[in-house]
């Protein structure tokens, strides 16, 4: 039998008795009441060092990377075979240490991103926030252009897709710019009119 | 038109810098933290959901008991105060008690953590009773089958 942590009380962290894993009940430290939803994978022990077998018959395939040993799983993302030890798995994907590298660095393996940066809501922050203190829109407003562009081949939010802030810091920063441009050549013709 | 990867669960837990929202993937869930210009995900594979623990807290006793107060206050201030005022103050009354109606139509809170095999990480976004049974009601046949293979 597997030997499993006891589950934790959600609000004070209090380890919960094994009675309350199968009915309902208070916690002991707290006192509030404290349900508990339990599936197979409390009792599955936690994954030791993958062993690779070595090869043992001739023709067999073996990995890619350890000639000694034979294959286990094939890449999903260049096809090569791997071992117990090079397998990678990502989800209900196989891949090798090398697809995982390239996948993080160009950002194409998702399910290793922990975070995004959301550029539409940085740049319409630029290009909105600074119209209540006007004068700084000459250096915010072709920030917040320069920010849109940039952001747009980006990745966006990994969960709400669409690139209508950018779009809207765009127009607003345009908008801005042109404000200022016309405000400029008004103040220049007074300014040699009065002359 | 591809099927979006993720589907939001119900549930929206407001943080300190930002706010939490857990999303359903087909063989993961993403628990997404946004501080308004950034987002950072946490995935629990179902493969590895070992228990989800839901502890039944007392905020919305705490919360209808200060919301009432404040709203029997204003309505005491009401009675006593003369026409003009007396109106802002019944006025701001029924806001206060439109909020603990409101509170108390939500339900019980809750607070609610979600085990694997290395750790156990809390779900903020998870903040009343009946957005937890929501939410298990739509993953809780995902986990099971996903760890179909165990039993």
């Amino acid at each position: 039998m597997v030997q499993t942590e006891p589950l934790q009380c959600a609000k004070c962290l209090a380890a919960l008795p094994p009675e309350l894993h199968e009915h309902p009940g208070d916690c002991l430290r707290c006192g509030l009441p404290v349900e508990t939803h339990i599936f197979p994978a409390l009792g599955k022990p936690l994954g030791g060092s993958t062993q690779a077998q070595t090869v043992l018959v001739e023709g067999e395939s073996n990995c890619f990377y350890h000639e000694a040993n034979s294959a286990a799983a094939v890449c999903d993302a260049c096809g090569r075979f791997l071992c117990g030890l090079c397998d990678i798995e990502l989800g209900s994907r196989h891949v090798c240490p090398a697809c995982l590298s390239s996948g993080q660095q160009t950002g194409r393996v998702h399910n290793l991103e922990g975070s995004r940066a959301l550029w539409g809501q940085i740049a319409l922050a630029v290009a909105v926030l600074p119209i209540l203190f006007y004068p700084f829109l000459i250096f915010t407003a072709p920030t917040a252009l320069f920010l849109s562009i940039y952001g747009w081949r980006k990745p966006g939010s990994l969960v709400r897709g669409g690139k209508t802030r950018l779009v809207l810091a765009m127009i607003i920063a345009l908008l801005e710019i042109a404000g200022i441009v016309t405000a400029a050549v008004f103040f220049i013709r007074s300014f040699q009119d009065g002359r | 038109m591809a099927a979006k990867p993720y589907r939001r669960l119900p549930g929206r837990g407001r943080q300190t810098f930002g706010a939490s929202t857990l999303w359903e993937a087909d063989d993961h869930l993403l628990l997404v933290t946004s501080t308004g210009f950034s987002e950072s995900y946490r995935r629990f594979f179902y493969r590895d959901i070992g228990a989800i623990v839901v502890t039944r807290t007392r905020g919305m006793i705490i919360q209808l008991l200060i919301f009432g107060v404040i709203a029997l206050l204003f309505a005491v201030g009401a009675l006593a105060a003369w026409q003009a005022l007396a109106l802002v103050l019944w006025i701001l009354a029924g806001a206060f008690a439109l909020v603990s109606v409101i509170t108390l139509l939500l339900g019980p809170t809750c607070k609610c953590s979600l085990r694997t095999p290395v750790q156990t990480h809390p779900l903020p976004s998870i903040t009343r009773l009946r957005t937890a049974r929501k939410v298990l009601a739509r993953i809780t046949p995902r986990i099971e089958a996903a760890q179909a293979i165990l039993t």
